[in-house]
C-alpha cells in the first residue's frame, strides 16, 4: 500500500493519497471545481448533509428561534454574546434576510478578528509559557492577519517568521520561554496546526494507524533546523535562519534530508530558507492538506465537531464523516481564494447551522451527523467577555476592592484547561465553580446596589425587570412560564425586593444556560 | 461520544472487562489497610533535583562530578545521604531510594507530563489523566464532599488535571497553603444562598429537560459539588491557623514546610491523593547555574517538611496507609558547568518512597562511577507508575476510555515491572 502510494505521488501530482480521503475524493481533485459564492455553498452544505441523514433514517432537528441563532452566531463569529441593544435590534427586527445581515455584520466588524486572534493564538502558542516574552504581540498580529489577509498568507508569514518580536508579532510563534520551539514542537505544531495532521508518534516509531513513516517525520522535522535564537540573549525574542545546534536535538533524532510530508525531497541551496520552501509547498493549491485541513477546523469550529474529528487527526483510520462535502467545501475554499470570511459566510448561512441543538426523539443520539447542533461550553475568553456585557462590569477588582492586573488574561488562565479540549465537553473544576459563583468579580461585594443600578431602568415594574435581566445574561426573553416563575420567586415574604433581583441575576449568570453555547 | 460524554458526567469508568477481568479489580478496591483506604502525597520537586547532591552521591568520583556535599549516615545501615538531610536520615528506615529511575524526556515540560500521567505527551494527543485523578477515581470515596485530588503550591506542572476522567477528579489548586482554598464562602448569607441556588438548579434542570447536553449535566454536577464542599466540616483541613505554632515551625516555615503540613491535614481528613510543589522558576531546583547553594537552602526546606510529615503521619499511625513520594522530572547532569551548575539528566536519577507499607531502609538501584547512567536494574516511567499504583492498590491493568473511544491502560502495557522489593 505504501509502496503503491509513493508511485501514485509520481504519477498523479494531485492525488491525495495518503492523507486519508478514501476514494470519492480522486475525481473531484482532478476535475475543477465551479466557483460558487457562498449561499450556493450554504445550499450544498444543506444538500450533503440531508442527505445522508435521509439515508441513515434520521431526522434533522428544526430551524432555532431567533434568540438562540443571535446567541450562537454572536458568541461562534465574535466571541461574546450580544449587548441588550444589539439583541433587542435583532430581536425585533422581522426583515426575512436578517439572519444573513446579521452574519455579514458580524464578520464585518473587527471583533470577528479579535475573536479568531485569541483562538489561534492558543492553538499555536502554550498558556503556561514564559510571561517575558510578551505573547500579546502574537495575538495583535494574528487579529491584523485576520482582519486583512487570507489564510495562505497568514500561514505563509508565520512558517517564514524572522526578526525581532517588536517589529513581526509572528515571531512569537517560534518563541518559548527564553528559548526557541524545539526542532520537534515546531514539527509537531506547525503539521498538527496548519496541515492537520498528527505526526507525533512517528518521531520515535511508525505511526501505528496512519502510513508515516520515522523518515517522514524527520524530513519535515529538517525543515525546522534553521531557527535560532538571535544574539544577544538579552532580548529573547528575537529568530534568525541560522543552523541549529544539532546536539540540542533529541537523542532519538534522525535528522535527514528535508522532504515535503508524502512528496518529493528538496534540494537547498546554499544560503536557501528552509522555512521558505517548506511554506511555500504548504499553501501551494496542489497541497494536499492545507486548504482541507482549515475547512475542516472551521467547520469543527462552528459545530463544536469536526467532519474529520480530532480535527487536527487526518489520516487514512480517520475518515470523514462526509467524505465529498469535505472535498467540495476544500475545492470552493481554494476557488475563493482561501478567503476565510467567505467560509464563515457559507457555513453560518446553511440550514445545518441554523438548526436548533434541542433533539428529537430519533436524533438525540446522534452526534456526528449534524442532525442538530452540539451544545458547546464557553471558552475561557468568551466566558469573561460575555459576563463582562452581561453585568457591565470590567472585572478588574476583586471583592475584597482590590485591583486584577490584566484580569481578562488572569481570568483565562484560571479557566484554561491544559491542552486541546473537545468543545462539547466540559472540564471546569471547583475552583472555578466556587470563582463564578462567590468571587463577586462581576456581581461586586453589594450585588444588590449594582445589579439595580446596572440593570433596571428607574420604575420598571418586576415583569419588566425579569425580562431585563434575560436579556442582558441569556440574550432572551423569558418564555410564559418563566416569567410566571421568577415573579413568585419575587414575592418571597421577608425579603427585599434588591436582593431577590439580585439572586436572580446570580441563578441567571451561574447557570448552564449562560455557560454553554447552544 | 454521547456515550463517553455519558460515561464523564455520571463518572461510571468501563473496565475492560475481557482484558483483564472484574473480580480482581474489585478485590483490588477493597483492599485496604486496616479497613483505610490509602493515600498518597507527591512531594514534587520543579525543575529537576540533583540526585549527585542528594540521595546519589559520589565521593570518589573526579572533583567535576563530585559537588561540595558530604555523605552522612542513615538510620538504614550501610546507605548514606547528602548532609544537607540530617533530620530525614534519621528517619530512612521507612524509606525506599529509587536510584535507578531511568527516562526519555529531559524537557521540564515534557517530562513532567511523562511522569505525571505516565505517558508521553506528543502534541495533540489524547489527553491524559495524571496519577491523582487516576488515584480520585479508583481508591477515592465518591461520597467524600472534598476533592479527592488537590495540589498545593506553585503551578501547575504539564500533566496535572484529569485529562479525559470526569471532572470529579480535576485537581483541586491551592497556590498558597497558607491561604487555603479561595471563593469558599458565599457573598451571602446561608439562607439567601440556599435560595438562589435552589433557583439555580431549576433553571438548570428545565434546560437540560430540552436540550440534554451531557455539558450541561456536568456543569450543574460541579456546581453542586463546590457547594457541597462549601458546607463541608472538612474544608477546615485547609485552614492552617488551627496548627500551633510549634507545629508549624517543625515544617518550616516556607510555603513547601506548610504545604507539607496542609497535605497531612487533608489526608488526615479523608484526601487521596495530594501533591505538593516546591519551587518556581529561578527559585526551583532548576540549578543550571550556582547548583550548591541553591540545592543547600531547598534541601533544608525539604528535610524540614518531609521530615516532619513523615514523622507525624507515624505518630498518628497514618504512615502505613500513606504512601509518601519525593522526586522531581528528572536528575541532573554529572558534569559540573562553568557556572557552578548542573544541567538537566534524565537518564540516571533518584527518587524517594516512604511509607505506604513498603518495606524501608533499603536502596534500589545503582548508577555508575558518575552517575551518569544507571549500572543496575533500571526503573522506567511505567515500572515506577506501575509501582505507585500496586502500593496504593490500584489496578494498572485497568482500562478507562479516551474520548476516542479507545481503551487506556492506567499504566502503558509496555513490560511493566512493579519494584517487588518494596512490597512486603
Amino acid at each position: 500500500m505504501r509502496l503503491f502510494n509513493i508511485v501514485a505521488l509520481f504519477f498523479l501530482p494531485c492525488s491525495m493519497a495518503n492523507v486519508g480521503l478514501g476514494r470519492a475524493s480522486e475525481p473531484s481533485s482532478r476535475v475543477k471545481a465551479q466557483k460558487m459564492d457562498a449561499v450556493a455553498l450554504a445550499r450544498l452544505i444543506d444538500d450533503h448533509i440531508e442527505k445522508r441523514l435521509k439515508a441513515e433514517q434520521i431526522p434533522c432537528s428544526p430551524r432555532t428561534d431567533d434568540a438562540e441563532f443571535l446567541r450562537r452566531a454572536y458568541l461562534d463569529i465574535h466571541g461574546v454574546i450580544p449587548t441588550v441593544d444589539q439583541a433587542r435590534a435583532f430581536l425585533e427586527n422581522n426583515a426575512p434576510d436578517r439572519r444573513a445581515r446579521l452574519i455579514d455584520d458580524l464578520l464585518g466588524s473587527q471583533r470577528y478578528a479579535a475573536n479568531f486572534a485569541d483562538i489561534w493564538h492558543n492553538h499555536l502558542y502554550p498558556a503556561n509559557a514564559n510571561q517575558r516574552i510578551k505573547p500579546e504581540a502574537l495575538v495583535d498580529w494574528l487579529e491584523h492577519g485576520f482582519q486583512t489577509q487570507t489564510w495562505d498568507r497568514i500561514v505563509h508569514d508565520l512558517v517564514t517568521a524572522i526578526g525581532s518580536q517588536d517589529k513581526n508579532g509572528a515571531v512569537t510563534y517560534m518563541l518559548k520561554g527564553r528559548f526557541t520551539l524545539s526542532v520537534t514542537e515546531m514539527t509537531d505544531l506547525t503539521s498538527r496546526s496548519f496541515l492537520g495532521v498528527r505526526l507525533n508518534c512517528a518521531q520515535c516509531h511508525n505511526h501505528p494507524f496512519a502510513a508515516w513513516k520515522q523518515s517522514d517525520y524527520w524530513g519535515m522535522a529538517a525543515f525546522f533546523t534553521q531557527i535560532q535564537r538571535l544574539k544577544p540573549v538579552i532580548a529573547f525574542t528575537a529568530i534568525a535562519e541560522t543552523n541549529v545546534d544539532p546536539r540540542k536535538l533529541p537523542e532519538a533524532a534522525m535528522l535527514r534530508e528535508p522532504q515535503f510530508l508524502g512528496g518529493a525531497m528538496f534540494k537547498a541551496g546554499a544560503d536557501q530558507s528552509l522555512r521558505k520552501a517548506l511554506a511555500d509547498w504548504m499553501v501551494s493549491r496542489d497541497n494536499p492538506f492545507f486548504a482541507r485541513a482549515m475547512v475542516n477546523r472551521m467547520w469543527g469550529h462552528f459545530f463544536g465537531r469536526g467532519l474529520i474529528n480530532p480535527v487536527d487527526d487526518m489520516h487514512d483510520g480517520n475518515l470523514p464523516s462526509h467524505p465529498e462535502l469535505l472535498e467540495a467545501l476544500t475545492e470552493q475554499f481554494k476557488a475563493n481564494d482561501l478567503d476565510l470570511k467567505y467560509l464563515c459566510r457559507a457555513i453560518s448561512l446553511s440550514e445545518t447551522y441554523q438548526r436548533t441543538s434541542k433533539p428529537l426523539a430519533g436524533n438525540g443520539k446522534d452526534d456526528r451527523l449534524f442532525s442538530r447542533m452540539l451544545v458547546k461550553v464557553l471558552t475561557p475568553e468568551q466566558l469573561f467577555d460575555s459576563l463582562v456585557v452581561s453585568t457591565g462590569n470590567v472585572g478588574n477588582r476583586s471583592s475584597a476592592g482590590k485591583p486584577i492586573n490584566n484580569p481578562r488574561t488572569e481570568f483565562a488562565a484560571f479557566f484554561r484547561t491544559e491542552g486541546e479540549v473537545d468543545p462539547t465537553s466540559y472540564s471546569r473544576g471547583i475552583p472555578q465553580a466556587l470563582r463564578l459563583m462567590n468571587s463577586g468579580q462581576f456581581l461586586g461585594p453589594r450585588s444588590e446596589a449594582f445589579i439595580t443600578k446596572q440593570m433596571v431602568e428607574p420604575g420598571a415594574t418586576p415583569a419588566q425587570a425579569v425580562d431585563r435581566f434575560y436579556l442582558r445574561v441569556l440574550s432572551r426573553r423569558p418564555n410564559a412560564e418563566e416569567s410566571v416563575r421568577m415573579l413568585k420567586y419575587l414575592e418571597q415574604p421577608g425579603a427585599e425586593r434588591q436582593q431577590l433581583y439580585a439572586e436572580i441575576v446570580w441563578a441567571l449568570l451561574n447557570s448552564s444556560e449562560f455557560s454553554l453555547n447552544h | 461520544m454521547l456515550r463517553r460524554d455519558f460515561l464523564k458526567a455520571t463518572g461510571v469508568s468501563l473496565g475492560a472487562a475481557p482484558l483483564c477481568g472484574w473480580l480482581p479489580t474489585l478485590a483490588a478496591r477493597d483492599a485496604d489497610v486496616g479497613g483505610r483506604r490509602k493515600s498518597c502525597i507527591v512531594l514534587w520537586m520543579t525543575g529537576g533535583p540533583s540526585h549527585l547532591d542528594t540521595f546519589d552521591l559520589k565521593p570518589e568520583a573526579p572533583t567535576q562530578v563530585r559537588g561540595e556535599f558530604r555523605p552522612i549516615a542513615t538510620s538504614a545501615t550501610g546507605i548514606q545521604i547528602s548532609e544537607h538531610f540530617p533530620r530525614f536520615a534519621r528517619l530512612l528506615q521507612h524509606a525506599a531510594i529509587l536510584r535507578s529511575m531511568s527516562t526519555q524526556e529531559a524537557d521540564h515540560q515534557l517530562a513532567s507530563y511523562h511522569l505525571h500521567t505516565g505517558y508521553q505527551n506528543r502534541a495533540g494527543g489524547i489527553s491524559f489523566p495524571a496519577l491523582g485523578a487516576i488515584a480520585s477515581q479508583e481508591i477515592g470515596r465518591g461520597d467524600f464532599p472534598l476533592p479527592n485530588y488537590a495540589v498545593i503550591g506553585p503551578g501547575p506542572q504539564d500533566g496535572v488535571r484529569a485529562g479525559f476522567l470526569n471532572t470529579r477528579h480535576q485537581p483541586l489548586f491551592v497556590p498558597d497553603p497558607t491561604r487555603g482554598v479561595e471563593n469558599l464562602a458565599a457573598n451571602v448569607d446561608a439562607q439567601r444562598f440556599q435560595r438562589q441556588f435552589q433557583l439555580l438548579g431549576e433553571l438548570d434542570r428545565s434546560f437540560h429537560q430540552v436540550y440534554q447536553a451531557p455539558a450541561g449535566q456536568a456543569h450543574l454536577a460541579t456546581m453542586e459539588n463546590s457547594v457541597r464542599m462549601m458546607r463541608a466540616r472538612e474544608v477546615q483541613a485547609f485552614e492552617l491557623a488551627r496548627e500551633s505554632a510549634t507545629t508549624r515551625d517543625r515544617y518550616g516555615r516556607a510555603s513547601f514546610g506548610q504545604g507539607c503540613l496542609l497535605a497531612r491535614r487533608l489526608v488526615e481528613a479523608g484526601v487521596s491523593f495530594v501533591e505538593v510543589n516546591m519551587g518556581q522558576g529561578n527559585e526551583g531546583w532548576d540549578t543550571h547555574v550556582n547548583n550548591f547553594p541553591r540545592t543547600r537552602t531547598l534541601s533544608a526546606q525539604v528535610d524540614a517538611g518531609m521530615s516532619a510529615l513523615i514523622e507525624d503521619l507515624r505518630d498518628r499511625n497514618l504512615l502505613e496507609h500513606t504512601l509518601v513520594v519525593w522526586m522531581g522530572e528528572f536528575g541532573r547532569s554529572p558534569q559540573i558547568t562553568t557556572g557552578g551548575g548542573r544541567n538537566h539528566h534524565a537518564r540516571a536519577w533518584s527518587a524517594v518512597l516512604a511509607g505506604g507499607g513498603i518495606r524501608g531502609g533499603q536502596v534500589i538501584g545503582r548508577t555508575d562511577q558518575t552517575a551518569a547512567a544507571v549500572a543496575e536494574r533500571p526503573i522506567s516511567v511505567v515500572d515506577f507508575m506501575a509501582t505507585i499504583c500496586r502500593i496504593l492498590s490500584i489496578d494498572f491493568t485497568r482500562n478507562n476510555l479516551s474520548p476516542e473511544g479507545r481503551p487506556v491502560r492506567i499504566v502503558q502495557d509496555s513490560n511493566v515491572t512493579p519494584i517487588r522489593e518494596l512490597l512486603q
